[in-house]
Order: structure tokens, then sequence, then C-alpha cells
């Protein structure tokens, strides 16, 4: 299991809340660990339990949801739910993506070259 | 406590950190559920404790599997799956969470609430629609973005997309919550909006897969422009909606609810239109219907209708006799605006007998009610009433005082074929206090209206007020002239 931002030593948390602070915003560790409980776990419950995504594709759709919040996010708004709203639809394009992918490895027999990691390697043009 | 005023700072911060380094993510999917269903089966038997509930990560984890077991889409027993819902939503809301802590409870429990909705909907009877309805309307956070979709219908409804989904069933159902609220203070946009609504639903719901809802949703927009427009005294344009309306809802599942609603707006235009007979016919017996359906204020408005008719074939007595129960059964069931309703009637029966302390009794009863519901329409009617006792009792100037305040309002809420019939009745009152050139002047201001609207009976009554005015000044008979060249010149 991977690390929990509240989970580590003191001193590692003050090392690493240094860090944080040195080069990102200036947000301190509490506020990061609270930022985690409060927006990021809910968010990845949301993607996994309610769009069925796995533990890790949920991670990577909530770190997209907050790029884009970086620039979308409006200020008049309410940012949970419209994170909430993105996350919606990033899962939703994701299962999509699965679905054309598994109806495509099906159609052409493309089972070994996913199995070998290979599928990424193949374009889109060549897939459509 | 993570403040939404920082996020601009932490936003970064934190998506810095996870380039760096990993994050806990939680409890592995498949224990989560486990979980839950053992959690779901202690509900269900009534033997979880709240008190061992200490609100840490783990345990909301749960809350979110769970909500995602009893949230499935088509349930094979959907009776038993509104029955796991309620359990967990009662569980959930009876939970003691620590402000926001891990989200908070409130999109646990709008998601329970918007599948309770639906399946209920589909499935079940009409109180349980309604109460998952309210519930979603409680806990949905869609409050700004109501706003925000009000604003873009007020400028016309051009980029509505940006901000409504087809598949944002919580969205929809709060702004079809606040729209319809404002029906009776603001009828003239109401209209506006669900004609918007129901247009951007028609042409946005090809290819997107969500059963019989977009349907039922055109429905209810559709009933709402129908119920504004027999608000504006449309009543063209109100039965084409109503048509659109039944139209809808007939495709959509377990229909019969949604369309006594359409049925009860045709009676309640059939009573404008003046088709009493029709009324009294058919009212007794949607009565019976919405009771049957569990609908009881419906089957309340319709004895309410049924009541109106009496009163308009001028069988007062039987009007009171229907009207009172209503009172005490719509207090009963809280729905103070019908109390209010049948309030300001009996105190236009009673006024009507000549029970001057029954019906200021009742006056006073629906005036605080129609103030407190912000009720400008059915304020009109009472201010209508008020004056009409004024004007019994000889109180001239009183009546003429409370017929111009229910002028102002009625104005106010472009109620065109009422403001016409108030300065008719303000010129009548006018006359009798010898005031013939300000009587002139009230017919005056309703004629362009009367015509416009095609008012044959006022039109008529607006004559014969002129004419006796210009009978008790014996003048000017080139005012009478000018008012039949209007009428010839259209």
């Amino acid at each position: 299991m991977s690390e929990h931002p509240g989970q580590g030593s003191q001193a590692a948390r003050r090392a690493r809340s240094r860090r944080v602070v040195g080069s990102a915003s200036g947000a301190s560790w509490a506020a990061l660990e609270d930022f985690h409980r409060d927006f990021f776990l809910p968010l990845v419950w949301r993607a996994t339990y309610r769009h069925g995504l796995s533990k890790e594709d949920a991670r990577d759709i909530v770190q997209d949801a907050f790029v884009l919040a970086i620039t979308e996010l409006r200020a008049d708004g309410n940012p949970r739910a419209w994170l909430n709203q993105v996350v919606d639809n990033l899962c939703a394009n994701h299962r999509r993506k699965e679905s054309r992918r598994t109806h495509l490895v099906s159609r052409w027999g493309l089972g070994d070259l996913a199995a070998e990691g290979l599928w990424e390697d193949v374009t889109e043009q060549d897939r459509e | 406590m993570s403040s939404e005023a920082n996020l601009d700072q932490l936003i970064p911060a934190w998506l810095d950190l996870v380039r760096r380094s990993d994050v806990a993510l939680g409890l592995a999917p498949q224990e989560a559920l486990d979980r839950a269903e053992r959690l779901l089966q202690d509900l269900r038997s009534s033997s979880s404790s709240l008190n061992g509930w200490k609100g840490d990560a783990d345990e909301v984890e749960v809350l979110h599997a769970l909500t995602a077991v009893v949230c499935r889409d088509q349930p094979p027993d959907p009776e038993n799956a509104l029955r796991d819902l309620e359990v967990v939503f009662t569980y959930i809301s009876s939970l003691r969470w620590f402000a926001d802590q891990y989200g908070g409870p409130g999109e646990l429990l709008a998601y329970c609430a918007v599948h309770g909705w639906r399946l209920a909907r589909q499935y079940s009877r009409w109180p349980e629609t309604e109460k998952w309805r309210q519930r979603t309307c409680v806990y949905n956070e869609s409050d700004k973005r109501v706003s925000r979709v009000l604003s873009i219908l007020a400028l016309g409804g051009e980029g509505l997309a940006t901000e409504l989904s087809v598949r944002d069933t919580g969205l929809l159902l709060c702004l079809y919550e606040r729209i319809r609220s404002q029906v009776e203070t603001s009828p003239f946009s109401v209209r506006e909006y669900s004609e918007i609504l129901y247009s951007f639903l028609q042409e946005s719901w090809e290819g997107v897969e969500l059963g019989d809802e977009n349907h039922h949703f055109q429905g209810e927009f559709a009933l709402t422009a129908g119920t504004a427009s027999r608000f504006l005294f449309k009543m063209d344009v109100a039965e084409a909606w109503l048509r659109k309306a039944e139209e809808s809802f007939s495709i959509a599942a377990n229909a019969e609810p949604f369309l006594a609603r359409v049925a009860y707006q045709r009676l309640a235009l059939a009573v404008e239109q003046r088709k009493l007979d029709e009324v009294l016919d058919l009212s007794p017996r949607w009565a019976a219907t919405f009771r049957r359906l569990d609908m009881i204020e419906e089957a309340l408005k319709c004895r309410f209708l049924e009541g109106v008719s009496h009163a308009e074939r001028g069988e007062t007595v039987n009007a009171i006799e229907i009207h009172l129960p209503i009172i005490r059964e719509a207090e009963e069931v809280g729905n103070t605006r019908l109390v209010a309703l049948a309030a300001i009637n009996l105190s236009q029966f009673f006024a009507e007998l000549g029970k001057v302390e029954q019906a200021l009794m009742y006056a006073r009863k629906a005036l605080p009610l129609l103030e407190r519901l912000d009720s400008r329409v059915h304020l009109v009617k009472l201010q209508i009433s008020m004056a009409r006792l004024s004007q019994k009792q000889g109180q001239l100037p009183a009546a003429l005082d409370a017929y111009q305040q229910a002028l102002a309002k009625a104005a106010g809420l472009a109620a065109r074929g009422d403001v016409a019939a108030i300065h008719l009745v303000i010129a009548d009152v006018l006359l009798e206090m010898g005031q013939e050139t300000e009587a002139e002047a009230e017919v005056r201001a309703a004629l362009p209206i009367i015509d416009e609207e095609k008012m044959v009976p006022e039109g008529i009554a607006a004559l014969s007020l002129l004419r006796e005015s210009l009978r008790r000044r014996q003048i000017d008979k080139q005012a009478l002239r000018d008012l039949h060249g209007y009428f010839q010149e259209k």
C-alpha cells in the first residue's frame, strides 16, 4: 500500500512539508493532509464504486480532474460539485475508451498484442 | 478541514506532491464491498448500531461502497431495492459527521435519493416518488448550478448545454422544482423557461441512453408551461402544452399519476373556460382516481374545482359545503397553499350570502398564508374579494383602494385579462362615487387589452359603463363616437 500523507514520522512529515512548501505554492503539510482526506479520497471512492474503476485508474482520473481545475474551476461555483461532475465525465470517457478497446481486441484478435503491453504503441489511426 | 477558498493553492501543491510520491488510496475495493454487504445485512435486520461509528477513512469508504451496492441500475426486484435504499439513506443521515470530512454525507445521500426517485417513478406509488424527489432537492448540491441555468434561461437559453446535461437527473429535478415553485409568482418567466427546457431536452436526448427519463422530464416541463399559460389566461397555448405533456408522459413508465396531474390541469382550464358542466361531471371521478393513487392533495384540488364550479353557477351553498372539508383535510396534510385558496373562496362565498363576519374571518385566515407563500396571483384575488366586501357595505373609498392595490399587483404579473377586468370594476366604483371622468379613464385604459385579448363580455361591460358615464354627464357624444371608432378601426 502506498504511503498516506499522514502516516509518516513527524520528522519525515516536516521534511516533506518543507519540500512541498518550498516547491509548490506555499501549501502546508497539514493542509495537504486535509485535502487528501476531504477532496482526493472521496473523489477516488466516487470513481471506484460508482464507476467501477480500479483504484489506480480512479487515482489517475482524479489527478486529471485536478489538472483541469487549475484552469477551469470557477471562483463563483461550488468546487466540490464541479469536481464531482468532472470526475463523472472523465470516468464515462474512460469507460467508453475501455469498451471500444475491448471490442477491437476481440474483433481483430489483438489479445497477444495487448497482453505483451504493445497495445499502447498502436496508433489511434491503426486501431480505427 | 480543507478550505474550499484555498483550492487554487492546494491543487498545484497536491499535484506537485503526487508527482514525487505515492499517496494512500484506502481499502482494496473487494474488501470494502464485502464489508458493505455485511453492513447492509445488519441494516436490513436492524442489528447495526450507530454507537460504533467513528467516521474514519475505512468506514466512510465502506459507505461509498454501500451506496454503490444499493444504487445498482435495473435491480431485479425494484421493491426490495427501494427498501434497501431506505435503510441505507436513513442510516447515513443519522450518522454524526464532522462537517465535510471525507466529503461529508450530502453526496452519498443525494446519490441514494436520485436512485430512489428513479426506481420509485418507474415502479412505485406517487408518495414514494414524491418522497425521493424532495430528498433529492434537499441533498443535491445544485443550488448555484440551478441559479446559473436560470440566468442562461433568462437570456433566452443560448449556451444552455454548457451548464445543463440531460444525464444530470439531480440537477434536472432541482431545476424543475425551482421553476415549478414560481408558477404563481412569475408565470411569464416560468412559461418561457419551461418552453426552452422542453426544446432543449427534445434536441439533446438523441443518442443518450437514459430509458424513458427523457420523456418524463419533457412531460414535466410541458406541464409546467401549460400551467403557467393557464395562469396567464392563454387558454389555447395552455391546451397545446397539456397535449404535449400527455404525449410525453404516455411514453414513460408508470405514467398514471403523471397523466392524472395533466387531467387536473385540464379541469382547471375548463373552469377558466366556464365549461362548468364538464367540471362538475369529471371532478368527483378524478378525485376518486387521485385517492386510489394515494394523491390526496390532488384529490382535494379536484374537489376544490368542483366547489368553484358550483359557485360559478350561483350554487353558493353547495360551494361552501364542498370547501369546508377541503380546508380541514388540507390542514391535516400540511398543504398551506390549498388552505389559503379555500379560505379566499369561502370569504367570497360568505360575502355573497351577506354573511360579512364569516367572510372577513376567512379573508383574515388567507391573507398571512398568501403573504408567506408570496402568492401574488391569489393576493390579487383576495384583495378583489375584500374590495367587494367593502363595496357591499357601502365603503366605497376602501373598496376603491383595495381594487387599486389588486390592479397594481395584477399589472406586475402581466395578467392582462385581470388588469382589464379590474379597470372596469374600478370604473364601476368610481361611477358610484360620482367621478365620471375618472371612470371613463379607467374604461379607456382597459379597451386596448379587451380588444387584443378578444374579451367579449368585458367589451360589452366597457361599452355599458361608458354609456352610463356619458348619460350621467349628458355630454360629449364625441367620446362615444371615438370609442365606437376604436373598435371599428380594429
